[in-house]
């Protein structure tokens, strides 16, 4: 009965210390995810960190980076590598004309046109609107890019990149979903 | 010396319509019967007869002043065996030679014209009330006024002594009714519906309601005892209370991280727990703990979430409804949760608690089936950035189980 009553009185003040929860899930939007904004106020977004790293902007390439890292990931300052290791990956960068000028050129790029490449219209829960496709690069590279613009706003892609399927990945479906252009 | 008994025999039958035919003559009633016995001895009564409601005639003149007051029941055949009206046997010696004529040649229809014929002859055999042989008794002897208390056989009168007349009880004294004893053949007749119009109401006697519903034969003389039958009874299941129990639950919680929805509303995700719960203190209140370890729906351990979770859980419950014991808990538990994100295994606290209320259904004395819906609210607890953060949701919850 001593160790009952020790564990009930435990239980109960472990949970009374924890409390009964912060963000209820099933009304909130984005629940356990943080906020993004991009340091020239260019736009904003959701996103899980962890295992997301909080993203940076690279100069070389003028686009801002964000991955999940693999645990054994290597240490160095080269994007390259960090972006070649990833499990996932994002890349935000503007883009010229409307989202599906934008998508039409990108599509372009793709090796046999990208004629089998499903697209679709995408809708964010802050506003904006696009279109998104995804594609298989090679046999581990899987991409899926969305071109989104507010109004009045330009026009920004988010190329997300993955060593497995994620055109219907509910996750980057969520940071699609949360991408705001200012 | 079996011979001479037959011959006593012999000359006693032959003696009595002797006897009475020569009351008879002298105008002399034999002897009347009475209500010796209480009602409840009287067996079945005879057939009604019509006679019987008729006033009896006036009152015969009879030298014996100290004969017993009139019955107000016809007695009974047992009274009438009892009180034979047998003269001396020494004044039946005479006649004793010649044989008697059987019984039935000495009921021929009755010479007597009613009126005359005492109201207690109703209830005797013709034989022996109306003897054709009147003129063949002796005079009355100086002690005649005193037959009708006394037998003249020696024998009989050391078998059965003087009768004694015990007057009627007053027709408004019911009996009461006996107290509630044991079933006897006779208190059990005496409920029986009686197949022919008693000369009395039964009495007002409320029979034991388990051992009530007595019939009566085909025979008025005849009584069978009918008693319901009753099964005994079974003991009540008493289920041995929950000790240890396999349990299954199912609820739904929330992905963190993904939405399947524009909105933002995050996914919802099943989870499926297999528990172990050992109650320790299982009387009307019980304490359990519970070992869970659930997976997410659809996979196990391959690629998706799970968790392993210590619960404690306090309730009631009611053993006396049989094989099904109701019971309602309160519960809380913590534990581990793993999350997959992107991949990656995010280590995460997990801790929940409610209410379930359910039954076990007993299928043995130990052993039953667990049904239970809960409301329940887990949380998961991770770290977003550098700051502790916890989502929970409110749901409802499914739980099977078996157990001992």
């Amino acid at each position: 009965m001593r160790v009952v009553t020790a564990l009930m009185v435990c239980s109960i003040t472990g949970l009374a210390a924890a409390g009964c929860g912060d963000i209820d899930g099933s009304t909130a939007q984005f629940p356990g995810t943080i906020l993004y904004v991009d340091p020239k106020g260019a736009f904003e977004f959701r996103l899980l960190q962890p295992p997301w790293i909080p993203p940076f902007f690279f100069p070389d390439i003028a686009q801002t980076f964000s991955v999940v890292p693999p645990p054994d990931a290597t240490v160095t300052p080269d994007p390259s590598i960090l972006l070649m290791e990833a499990l996932y990956s994002l890349q935000f960068g503007a883009v010229t004309g409307d989202p599906v000028t934008a998508m039409t050129e990108v599509k372009g790029t793709i090796p046999g046109g990208g004629t089998a490449v499903p697209t679709g219209l995408v809708e964010t829960a802050t506003g904006s609107a696009g279109v998104e496709m995804a594609w298989q690069e090679k046999e581990t590279v899987f991409h899926r890019d969305a071109f989104l613009a507010g109004p009045g706003t330009p026009t920004f892609r988010l190329h997300f990149t993955a060593q497995k399927e994620i055109t219907d990945d509910n996750m980057v479906g969520q940071m699609i979903s949360s991408f705001r252009a200012k | 010396m079996t011979a001479t008994l037959r011959t006593t025999a012999f000359v006693l039958l032959a003696s009595l319509p002797v006897g009475i035919g020569s009351a008879r003559a002298q105008q002399m009633e034999p002897p009347r019967f009475e209500q010796t016995e209480p009602p409840r001895v009287v067996p079945p009564p005879p057939p009604p007869a019509p006679r019987r409601e008729q006033p009896p005639p006036a009152p015969v003149p009879v030298p014996a002043p100290a004969s017993p007051p009139t019955p107000a029941n016809p007695p009974s055949s047992t009274q009438w065996r009892q009180a034979p009206a047998a003269p001396p046997r020494r004044e039946q010696a005479p006649p004793a030679p010649v044989p008697p004529p059987p019984l039935r040649e000495q009921a021929p229809p009755a010479p007597v014209p009613p009126p005359r014929q005492p109201p207690s002859s109703v209830q005797a055999p013709p034989a022996r009330v109306q003897p054709p042989a009147r003129v063949q008794a002796p005079p009355a002897s100086p002690a005649r006024p005193d037959a009708d208390d006394t037998a003249d056989d020696p024998k009989i009168w050391r078998r059965l002594g003087p009768r004694i007349g015990v007057p009627a009880p007053p027709p408004s004294a019911v009996p009461p009714p006996p107290a509630p004893a044991p079933p006897q053949p006779r208190a059990t007749a005496r409920r029986a519906p009686a197949p022919a119009p008693a000369p009395r109401p039964p009495p007002a006697v409320s029979p034991p309601p388990p051992e009530a519903a007595p019939a009566t034969a085909a025979e008025a003389d005849q009584t069978t005892l009918v008693r319901p039958y009753t099964p005994a009874r079974e003991p009540a299941f008493e289920p041995t209370l929950p000790r240890l129990k396999l349990g299954l639950r199912r609820f739904d919680f929330v992905r963190v991280g993904a939405s399947n929805t524009p909105d933002g509303v995050a996914a919802p995700q099943t989870f499926n727990s297999f528990s172990v719960d050992v109650y320790p203190v299982t009387r009307v209140v019980r304490i359990g703990l519970t070992s869970a370890f659930g997976w997410e729906s659809g996979t196990f351990l391959t690629n998706g979430d799970y968790f392993a979770t210590q619960t404690v859980s306090l309730g009631a419950q009611y053993r006396d409804f049989g094989r099904v014991v109701p019971f309602a808990e309160a519960f809380m538990g913590v534990g581990y949760m793993r999350r997959v994100q992107f991949d990656r295994a995010i280590p995460t606290a997990f801790w929940n608690f409610g209410v379930d209320v359910g039954a076990e259904i007993y299928v043995a004395r130990v052993g039953y089936l667990s049904l239970a819906l809960g409301y329940m609210r887990p949380i998961n607890g991770f770290a977003r950035r550098q700051i502790f953060t916890s989502v929970f949701v409110d749901t409802w919850s499914l739980k099977v189980g078996i157990g001992i």
